[in-house]
């Protein structure tokens, strides 16, 4: 697939406010199995937007995008199930939505795919390993292992399901704070 | 599956088709088919190969040497992840040699970094800052209040006597009217702030804090506010709530699936046992009525006469009994102190004609 400007545009600036997107999500829609539904409509709401123009502020446009998608939704189902639809119409967004996002860069981020990496169940984290870190093939893979190339896709599907969830919705961020900043500082002084 | 996870199963298995070499052109147009299908396909696809493509860092891991003839059991527990338990040391090593130049496969993510400095020209230490901020969020957010106890604040109990009225100011700025016989606890932390009814029932003027819910645990029933006025009044299993102002979630506390969360707005009425729930909306002169218990005031508008002896029980040791049902179900109007039983008797015997008998313990109302 060649990735479009409209792409490059989605994979860099909105799916690193995901994390934050889930937040508001979860705090203002109470149904935990609706959030992947809810994510999907929002990113294919905000990507057709953008295909028709592009917004000049990336992060403003995602939440009122969630907020319009949440009112939607409140407004259609009878029996709303929104945790705070409360004050939906004036919702009001927290300092999450308004701080300007982090990227995560370097060793932090080295540090965040190793954590979601070693989330992962072990034979999949396995396979993930050796395809990512030893940089072998799914075929050889799956010969050093002993199982078939079909075992291997299965592992690699699900392993990147899962490292999108921990990367992306989950935040592993939290935990990675105190090392990632020793080793900046470690950086700044040497 | 909701449709979402389906779709994302399917760019999953894509995706990880696509990983191997064996991928044909076939394979390709019919994955071009299938993103081209609809816009869920295409973002579904580009968030889980933007991931899968972030995974090639990794490879800076690699060690340096060859890893192609080393035994790996077959319960899959290798070798490798163990070694780095203790990830700290060995990575800062790991990179420390990577930063190097002569190392083997890093130019890769050294142009990444060099891309993501020229977009964010801020400096480390700017990062570390937000770094925390992500962190401190997260705290209040992700975990929020029902996990993390260190956020939880210090748990207060409060508690009114039968015919006594108390007004409670909480940490957050909330306020708070316990009416008679009730029993709560209250808890208001960093990152939320919750309040067991278990008992009796309360008044709640919330302060508006969108990033800490106000949550009221009463019976089986959850009730969630931003901001708002309410009351809810806990009897045994039953809950009742009333909204004076704004929007709250009444819910059950265990998610179940056939109690669907109710939101109740303004003069509504919910009332809830166990499964039952039934809303009623009510004019906004009745919802003051409802809620004159605040000023001490029980106010009755066609209500029955063992409605507002009940009424009057809450608030008195001394019961008011009625046998007769047809006298129970004589319909009466009126404004009352809830202390003024005397008050309240004495209007039955002269404006109804009906019997009181007042035995020290119990007041008995008869024809």
């Amino acid at each position: 697939m060649l990735l479009s400007e409209l792409d490059h545009w989605f994979v860099s600036e909105v799916l690193p406010l995901e994390l934050s997107l889930m937040r508001f999500l979860r705090r203002n829609w109470r149904e935990e199995s609706d959030m992947l539904d809810l994510r999907q409509e929002v990113y294919v709401r905000i990507y057709e937007s953008a295909a028709r123009a592009m917004p000049d502020q990336v992060k403003p446009f995602v939440f009122t995008t969630a907020r319009n998608l949440l009112i939607d939704r409140a407004r259609r189902t009878q029996i709303v199930s929104i945790e705070t639809v409360a004050d939906l119409d004036t919702l009001e967004f927290g300092m999450d939505e308004l701080t300007p996002e982090r990227h995560a860069a370097g060793r932090a981020e080295l540090r965040l795919l190793q954590m979601a990496l070693e989330a992962l169940p072990p034979r999949c984290r396995r396979v993930v390993e050796m395809r990512k870190i030893e940089g072998l093939s799914q075929r050889d893979v799956a010969a050093q292992l002993g199982i078939t190339e079909d075992t291997v896709e299965r592992q690699v599907a699900n392993g990147v399901r899962a490292l999108a969830d921990a990367l992306l919705t989950k935040g592993v961020q939290l935990k990675t704070k105190a090392f990632g900043g020793a080793l900046a500082k470690k950086r700044l002084f040497s | 599956m909701s449709d979402a996870e389906k779709i994302e199963a399917v760019a999953a298995e894509y995706l990880a088709r696509r990983d191997n070499p064996a991928w044909t052109e076939e394979s390709q147009q019919a994955l071009d088919i299938w993103l081209a299908e609809s816009t869920a396909h295409r973002v579904a696809y580009l968030r889980l190969s933007h991931v899968w493509q972030r995974a090639d860092r990794l490879s800076v891991l690699r060690s340096p040497e060859p890893q192609v003839n080393q035994k790996t059991t077959v319960a899959g527990l290798p070798h490798f992840p163990t070694q780095r338990v203790a990830a700290g040391l060995r990575l800062l090593h790991v990179w420390q040699r990577a930063d190097r130049p002569s190392t083997p496969r890093s130019p890769e993510p050294q142009a990444k970094q060099k891309i993501t400095a020229a977009r964010a020209p801020h400096s480390s230490m700017q990062r570390v800052a937000a770094g925390m901020v992500v962190a401190v969020a997260l705290g209040a957010g992700w975990f929020g209040w029902h996990g993390l106890n260190e956020d939880a604040g210090p748990n207060v109990h409060y508690s009114t006597a039968v015919g006594a009225r108390e007004s409670v100011a909480l940490a957050d700025g909330s306020h708070l009217i316990l009416n008679t016989n009730t029993r709560l606890r209250a808890e208001v932390g960093k990152a939320g702030r919750m309040v067991w009814l278990e008992r009796g029932e309360a008044f709640f003027e919330v302060a508006h804090d969108s990033s800490r819910p106000f949550v009221v645990l009463a019976g089986d029933r959850r009730i969630t506010v931003l901001g708002t006025r309410f009351s809810v009044h806990r009897r045994g299993d039953e809950v009742d709530v009333v909204v004076e102002e704004g929007r709250v979630q009444v819910a059950p506390q265990l998610a179940q699936a056939n109690v669907k969360p109710m939101v109740v707005t303004r003069n509504q009425k919910v009332v809830s046992e166990g499964g039952n729930v039934l809303v009623v909306l009510k004019p906004a002169a009745q919802i003051v009525n409802e809620l004159s218990w605040r000023q001490g005031k029980l106010v009755f508008d066609q209500m029955t006469l063992a409605e507002a002896a009940a009424e009057f029980n809450r608030y008195n040791v001394k019961k008011i009994v009625i046998a007769d049902p047809a006298v129970a179900a004589m319909r009466i109007g009126g404004s009352f102190d809830t202390g003024n039983v005397v008050g309240f008797t004495k209007l039955l015997q002269q404006g109804f004609a009906l019997a009181v008998n007042d035995n020290g313990t119990e007041i008995k109302i008869s024809k």
